[in-house]
């Protein structure tokens, strides 16, 4: 609330506005260009009538206004901040994190099974596993946290006859595993998880699939952090799941 | 960039083991750091510059309050850090140098991109100290970004 209370909020399409040190910072918007569902889109099952896409919900931009030195531009006005949030008072108040937990109320990452013919969520699952920031956060010692999910706007998904493919937008470091992100499969009438593949760095695209020879493929590509991009095919076993 | 292409053969949609002798675990790195961000590795003076140089070359992509925004990812919170975590500050310190900013990389010097990561670690919430972080590679190799603060030793 501290950090919300810096800036200007409102209803959709609410304006930028000049940046005050004092505030408002800037307007806060909730996933315009971030968040959201976005360019990876989502995947249709045409037996099903079934629109499976991945959101997240807990991505951030400030729209705020500042006048521009006349060395850095002509314009009147750019896009800037009066006050950096950096000067979060402590709070490492950047990226609109508190104690590097999102402002935001998980899940901050889904993946939404809606039925066309209806309009009607058939289901919706958190997708992503639970962040670094947020399992091992001091702040949360001692609670049981459900997954939450994650932010991030590269997610698409692959639908087949029985699963819904995709893979974590961040790298986590679990005890259990090797440092990665995971390429997941839900039971697309349930959304249930029923497996997962550990990949090097977080997916940063749709997922897609193609045959040769009688193999069947699923190719991703990934990138992230310090990871450069990469392309990752991962063969399935004949008579494998479909 | 690099584009590599690797094509690997499951057995099961479950073999999370899957790359685990390529990418290594956390803990086995972790001991090769002699610190870690939370070791106050910053000072306020330095992240003060800093801020001001992310206002002019960085913030256009990343934010004013280095929310990340279309194609730029974040470069603070839960996302940030998760993908970083373990790392180096020198890895870092290098993705910067060598990627940043994508439309004239390599305008800026070492010491710039120095203060530009003493403000990303300031607005990540790790705390300051009395010395600079130097942009000597050796000494920020031994940083480790860690997302939560480590359990002091016993």
């Amino acid at each position: 609330m501290q950090v919300a209370s810096r800036y200007k909020l409102g209803p959709i399409f609410t304006p930028p506005v000049v940046s005050k040190a004092d505030g408002p910072l800037a307007t806060l918007a909730r996933g315009p260009t971030n968040g959201g569902s976005n360019w990876p889109g989502g995947a249709f099952d045409p037996a099903t009538h079934t629109f499976y896409v991945a959101s997240s919900n807990a991505a951030a931009v400030v729209l705020g206004l500042v006048q521009p030195s006349k060395d850095r531009s002509d314009m009147d006005w750019v896009a800037g901040s009066a006050a950096p949030a950096g000067r979060g008072g402590g709070l490492g108040g950047g990226g609109l994190a508190v104690q590097g937990l999102s402002i935001f109320k998980p899940p901050y990452g889904t993946i939404t099974a809606i039925n066309l013919d209806k309009g009607e969520i058939a289901w919706q699952v958190p997708h992503g596993e639970t962040p670094d920031a947020v399992r091992n956060n001091e702040a949360l010692k001692g609670l049981n946290i459900p997954r939450t999910g994650q932010a991030g706007f590269t997610v698409g998904t692959l639908v087949t006859k029985t699963l819904v493919i995709a893979g974590d937008p961040q790298v986590t470091t679990l005890t259990t595993r090797p440092r990665g992100a995971m390429l997941r499969a839900y039971d697309k009438k349930s959304g249930a998880e029923v497996g997962s593949v550990l990949l090097p760095a977080p997916i940063s695209a749709s997922p897609m699939t193609y045959s040769v020879g009688g193999k069947q493929y699923i190719i991703v590509a990934v990138s992230g952090g310090p990871y450069s991009g990469e392309f990752v095919a991962l063969r399935l076993p004949s008579g494998g799941p479909q | 960039m690099t584009r590599r292409i690797r094509v690997a053969i499951l057995t099961s949609f479950g073999a999370v083991a899957f790359f685990a002798g390529r990418t290594g675990s956390l803990n086995a790195r972790e001991s090769v750091f002699a610190k870690t961000v939370w070791d106050s590795v910053y000072s306020v003076a330095q992240a003060a510059r800093g801020e001001t140089a992310y206002a002019k070359g960085c913030a256009r992509c990343h934010g004013a309050a280095l929310t990340g925004g279309d194609q730029s990812p974040p470069l603070a919170g839960s996302a940030f850090l998760g993908n970083w975590n373990g790392q180096s500050l020198v890895d870092l310190q290098q993705r910067i140098k060598t990627t940043m900013p994508s439309d004239s990389i390599g305008i800026y010097d070492a010491k710039f991109v120095t203060d530009v990561v003493a403000f990303m670690l300031k607005a990540n919430g790790f705390p300051a100290g009395d010395a600079e972080l130097s942009n000597d590679d050796a000494t920020l190799k031994d940083i480790a970004i860690r997302a939560s603060r480590p359990a002091p030793p016993n």
